[in-house]
């Protein structure tokens, strides 16, 4: 499937990550020690693996409005370990515990590494996902039943490096930053936005926007973007998940587009 | 979803940012909370607490083959109840189902009202008023914008 | 009483009505102190002990009256512990009348229950009824059956 004429292209935007995610039922009859066999599915690939702590479940409800309340960990028996499948090069990894798969891909060493572009992420999640279905189908007869769809995107804008007067102040790079005529040492912030299909929610958008610095202490501004939410009709299938997914991907670049400068465009090649 | 990129672990430290959509974090990642909509009501602590039980009852807790409430299930119901629950509203009741599911329940001299969680996003719905004949039945999945209302009525 | 024949791919009852429970006769649904909630030092059954748990196919699982008692057993004792301090009786004749079906299912040692069979197609409204129904075999300390 090719990318949609309407959407806003960039040349070299300033992406550092992307990651695509599913979260689904546990199937009955797995259990982490099973997890070796599941690497085996994309070790060809991704031949070095790392365990992480686990991602607690999540999931996007609509109703009064609110700030969610802080995400604290029920404490239980065993736990499942996150474990990241990566590849050679370390810029592609797939995460995987007993209710996840994500995928990303990320800026690593020197960052040449070029951004693979959603339509060949989406086309490689996809078939990770039915490589992952069919090893549950094995051990439990059941099939995914995905409950939660997330994508996210993370870009990071150098404010000094080779920049130009105009390039270090952060309001010329994205307009929600304009506050930067109070000369704050520091910024962050977080917007929400309910996405609607027929006048009901169906997803959550959320930006995170603020200043940072990165791993040489050059000042920079992080702005992430995650879409995230149920499937529509409880349809759990692969096929709807990856549709979320791109649906996802259209909302993220045109906000992207939205909230950044035109000034900021030129500088990152928009088409 | 909490952010689950694969920053390095120099980036990431520095950054002062959420973690995730609900948890800001300092320089030295420890958590910091935001604005005072998050200050805990006494409805979460209850019902996270209660939730916290119901994730460590034994295998047969009913008698029969009765499993503890899922993971899923119980995240599922606190994100639920954020959603229905203002800072006033009372402590539901929260009673396991054999399968690990569960039920939120309020009951009060105006009505009752069963929330009965059968997996993420599917929960049957079941309200009714004292002073009304006709009781409310439907299947939700994640939008309880109708629900808050009555779970207020009921409550107050 | 002849055994059930059906079974899924995971080894559980496939739910059918079983020609040797009659209407007359009666099944027994332990109550755990989960099953309760807390009205002003009341307790009271919630309608989730009636529901069914949340697999394809699964019922809610009763023990069968006569068959504990033929085999020389005193209803009320069995499976009565200090977990499990009360019990419901159900009619078998009331859960036809609701389109339900009632199979025995013998759970096989490390904790065997060759009484256990259950019931049904009970979705919540039917659960409801099924509450309203339910009279005490072994009332729970302080509880109320409604």
């Amino acid at each position: 499937m090719e990318r949609p004429a309407y959407l806003p292209d960039f040349e070299n935007p300033p992406l550092t990550e992307v990651v695509l995610g599913v979260q689904f039922s546990p199937p009955n009859e797995y259990q982490q020690i099973y997890a070796w066999q599941v690497w085996d599915l994309y070790r060809e690939k991704y031949s070095k693996v790392q365990e992480q702590p686990p991602l607690p479940p999540t999931f996007e409800t609509f109703g009064i409005p609110r700030i969610m309340q802080p995400n604290i960990g029920f404490t239980n028996g065993p736990l499942h370990d996150r474990y990241w499948f990566l590849n050679e090069r370390e810029d592609e990894l797939i995460q995987f515990q007993q209710d996840r798969l994500l995928h990303n891909w990320r800026k690593a060493g020197d960052s040449s590494n070029d951004y693979p572009r959603f339509e060949k992420m989406i086309k490689n999640f996809e078939d990770e996902l039915l490589k992952l279905e069919e090893y549950f189908h094995r051990v439990s007869q059941q099939n995914l039943n995905i409950n939660q769809c997330e994508l996210t995107y993370v870009n990071s804008i150098p404010l000094k490096q080779g920049q130009t007067e105009e390039g270090s102040k952060p309001e010329n790079w994205v307009e929600l930053l304009s506050v930067n005529k109070l000369q704050f040492e520091h910024f962050v912030s977080q917007y929400t936005k309910i996405i609607k299909a027929n006048d009901q929610p169906v997803a959550r958008l959320v930006c995170d926007c603020g200043t940072g610095f990165d791993q040489k202490r050059n000042p920079i501004i992080i702005l992430n973007f995650t879409v995230k939410g149920p499937l529509p009709n409880n349809n759990g299938t692969i096929s709807a998940a990856v549709k979320f997914l791109r649906d996802g991907r259209d909302t993220i670049v045109l906000s992207f587009d939205e909230i950044t400068t035109e000034f900021a465009h030129k500088q990152w090649g928009k088409k | 979803m909490t952010r689950t990129t694969a920053f390095s672990p120099e980036l990431e430290s520095v950054m002062n940012f959420k973690v995730g959509p609900e948890v800001a974090t300092s320089s030295t990642n420890s958590p910091v909370r935001r604005g005072n909509h998050n200050r805990q009501s006494n409805w979460y602590t209850m019902a996270f607490i209660k939730l916290n039980y119901l994730r460590n009852l034994e295998s047969g807790w009913d008698g029969y083959r009765g499993k503890p409430v899922s993971e899923q299930n119980a995240y599922f119901a606190l994100s639920m109840l954020t959603k229905i629950c203002t800072d006033d509203t009372p402590a539901p009741h929260i009673i396991p189902g054999s399968g690990g599911d569960l039920q939120i329940e309020w009951h009060t001299t105006k009505g009752d009202i069963e929330l009965n969680i059968i997996a993420p996003y599917k929960v049957n719905v079941w309200i009714d008023y004292k002073d009304h004949e006709e009781e409310i039945e439907l299947t939700l999945g994640w939008n309880f914008d109708s629900i808050a209302e009555h779970v207020k009525k009921i409550t107050e | 009483m002849k055994p059930p024949t059906s079974h899924d791919i995971y080894g559980n009852v496939i739910e059918y009505d079983h020609e040797e429970i009659l209407n007359e006769h009666v099944v027994i649904r332990r109550i755990s102190f989960e099953h309760l909630w807390n009205d002003n030092g009341v307790l009271r059954i919630s309608s989730k002990a009636y529901k069914p748990s949340t697999g394809d196919g699964e019922g809610v699982s009763v023990d069968l009256k006569h068959l504990i008692e033929e085999a020389g057993i005193d209803p009320k004792i069995f499976g009565i512990t200090s977990k499990f301090k009360g019990a419901v009786l159900l009619n078998v004749g009331d859960l036809r009348q609701l389109n339900l079906k009632v199979g025995y299912d013998p759970i096989k040692p490390p904790d065997p229950n060759p009484y256990h069979c259950q019931i049904w197609g009970i979705n919540d409204k039917r659960a409801r009824v099924l509450k309203s129904k339910a009279v005490w075999l072994v009332q729970y300390p302080n509880a109320e059956i409604q």
